[in-house]
């Protein structure tokens, strides 16, 4: 009798290992990853079934017995599951079918991903440049933006003013926006243009994005509520001292409106625009935020229509300040101050930083060829070190009533945020009217 | 092993058994490193699981301890929830993406 379980044992163990190594085999040789996962989940279990019986058979105990049958029925049951699972992510997952293959039955029954390494298939369609040659390579992402629409302009210099006709003022609340209100009123009273006011857009509700614990889903819904709902409030109350403005002032032609939409929306709600002016502070979640997430930031940064950034009401500017950095888009300030036409009589200071660095000289120098081509005031300050002292830079820049930057802040660079003291930062909070061209 | 009728078969037994795995997983490794798509290393790391059993039980075997069987069982479970993620990681990744948002 033991003599027989040994031999049966014996029996057992090579003939698993056999078909295990047969089914390992087949893993390697099989055309296409379906047949591949058939060879590893029937005959791979079967093998390791036949082997652990064996093993069972060899100890001879009840207990082996009892923990390698444990193992059989627990492998035999789970390697379906795991094989169909594995079978229909690969399908999905767009794993070639073999050449040998007859049909497919979930042709259109499951979404799959095209492979790039099955020839039976077309490639993924790239996605064409946004830009043709000779092109402004910014102003062309969105079509409404193909600038220069006028023909007469094309030839024009880029520097030559462009008249601001159409002005458009973001009603999106908090403690600057009456000035920015009044600034944008100012501003389309002298140019003569008309004005739009236009509430809500830019903002969207905070959303929470990421993983809920249980419940989360409640307290989601109940904070995106309570911010539309402050948004609304802040939008009402802008919207209503717009239209107090608006009234007071009859020969200018005023229009407002509210929409509500994701920041997206309102790019496109931009187009045909020359000028937008913004009250300072202001993030798209409408609450205060820091000046790298403002809604004025994020439209610098898209480059399609000048920013006005507005701290404080200033009637009538007498020194500008250009902050001119190592960045490429600090080269075209003084064109876009000039585009714009504002300031003509001001004094004009360029202020710039680290000028060791490389072309912030010949930056400088080309902007400041350029103003004095234009016949303004100009002075160059000299240049600031990356390690100044906040407090002596703000104390010098409280002169300054208007200044021109490229950027907001710098401050999401720097190895683990090492740079503290941004000074595009420092004058964005100190100098009350900023232009973002 | 106590009380052996045929001195030496079950050993002999398992070291044939152990060699024929070892050989199987040569072209394991081949599919695990070579395989095309993902998938397919996917259904690799679940083939070796099931070779880790076997060696698992033949360890047991030649140690003459029963605790072996028991890692054995553990790697089975272990392959299984292996397997299951990477469906799971493979279904997820290859979800359309969401659209990013325009500046």
């Amino acid at each position: 009798m033991s003599a027989l379980r040994e031999i049966l044992a014996a029996l057992l163990l090579v003939g698993g290992a056999s078909v295990v190594a047969l089914a390992a085999l087949g893993v390697a040789r099989l055309p296409d990853p379906f047949s591949r996962m058939h060879a590893a989940a029937k005959a791979g279990v079967a093998g390791a079934g036949l082997l652990l019986l064996g093993a069972g058979l060899a100890f001879g105990t009840t207990a082996a017995m009892l923990t390698v049958l444990a193992a059989v029925v627990f492998l035999v049951l789970t390697a379906p599951l795991a094989s169909h699972a594995l079978g229909r992510a690969a399908y999905v997952a767009g794993a070639p079918l073999g050449a040998a293959s007859v049909a497919d039955a979930l042709a259109n029954v499951l979404d799959r991903r095209v492979l790039d390494i099955d020839p039976a298939r077309t490639l993924r369609p790239r996605s064409k440049p946004y830009t043709r040659s000779g092109e402004e390579p910014f102003m062309s992402a969105i079509p409404e933006f193909r600038r220069p629409a006028d023909p007469a302009l094309r030839d024009a210099p880029f520097s030559a003013p462009v008249a601001l006709r159409r002005l458009i003022c973001c009603l999106v609340g908090g403690p600057n926006q009456p000035a920015a209100t009044a600034q944008a009123f100012d501003l389309a009273w002298r140019a003569g243009g008309s004005l739009t006011g236009l509430s809500g857009a830019g903002l969207e509700p905070r959303m929470w994005q990421g993983p809920l614990p249980i419940g989360g889903a409640y307290w989601a819904d109940w904070l995106t509520a309570r911010s539309r709902l402050r948004i609304r409030e802040n939008c009402a109350v802008a919207l209503k001292d717009f239209q107090d403005m608006a009234a007071a002032t009859p020969s200018l032609d005023v229009a407002a409106r509210h929409e509500e939409g994701q920041a997206a929306d309102l790019v496109r709600t931009l187009a045909g625009h020359d000028l937008v002016v913004l009250p300072a502070g202001m993030g798209p979640h409408g609450v205060e935020c820091r000046p790298n997430e403002e809604i004025a930031a994020s439209l610098a940064r898209a480059r399609l229509v000048p920013v006005l950034r507005v701290r404080r009401k200033v009637t009538e500017v007498r020194s500008v300040l250009i902050v001119v950095g190592s960045q490429p888009a600090c080269g075209m300030l003084a064109t876009g101050l000039l585009r714009t036409g504002f300031w003509p009589n001001a004094e004009i200071t360029i202020l710039p930083l680290a000028d060791h660095r490389a072309d912030v000289a010949a930056l400088v120098e080309a902007q400041a060829e350029l103003l004095h081509a234009a016949a303004r005031k100009l002075r160059i300050l000299p240049s600031l070190e990356p390690d100044f002292d906040l407090a002596a830079l703000r104390s010098r820049l409280a002169i300054f009533d208007a200044a021109v930057l490229s950027c907001l802040s710098t401050l999401q660079g720097g190895l683990f945020d090492m740079v503290r003291n941004c000074p595009y930062e420092a004058v964005s909070d100190t100098v009350p009217v900023i232009l973002l061209p | 092993m106590t009380g052996t009728m045929i001195p030496g078969l079950i050993h002999w037994a398992a070291m044939i058994a152990a060699a024929i795995v070892m050989l199987g997983i040569i072209p394991v490794a081949f599919r695990l490193l070579a395989g095309p798509s993902s998938a397919d290393r996917a259904i690799a790391t679940d083939m070796l699981g099931i070779l880790g059993v076997c060696l698992a039980a033949l360890t047991a075997l030649f140690a003459g301890h029963m605790a072996f069987l028991d890692i054995a069982l553990g790697i089975a479970l272990v392959g299984f929830l292996a397997a299951i993620a990477f469906a799971r990681l493979m279904e997820r990744a290859s979800a359309p993406r969401m659209s990013e948002p325009a500046e």
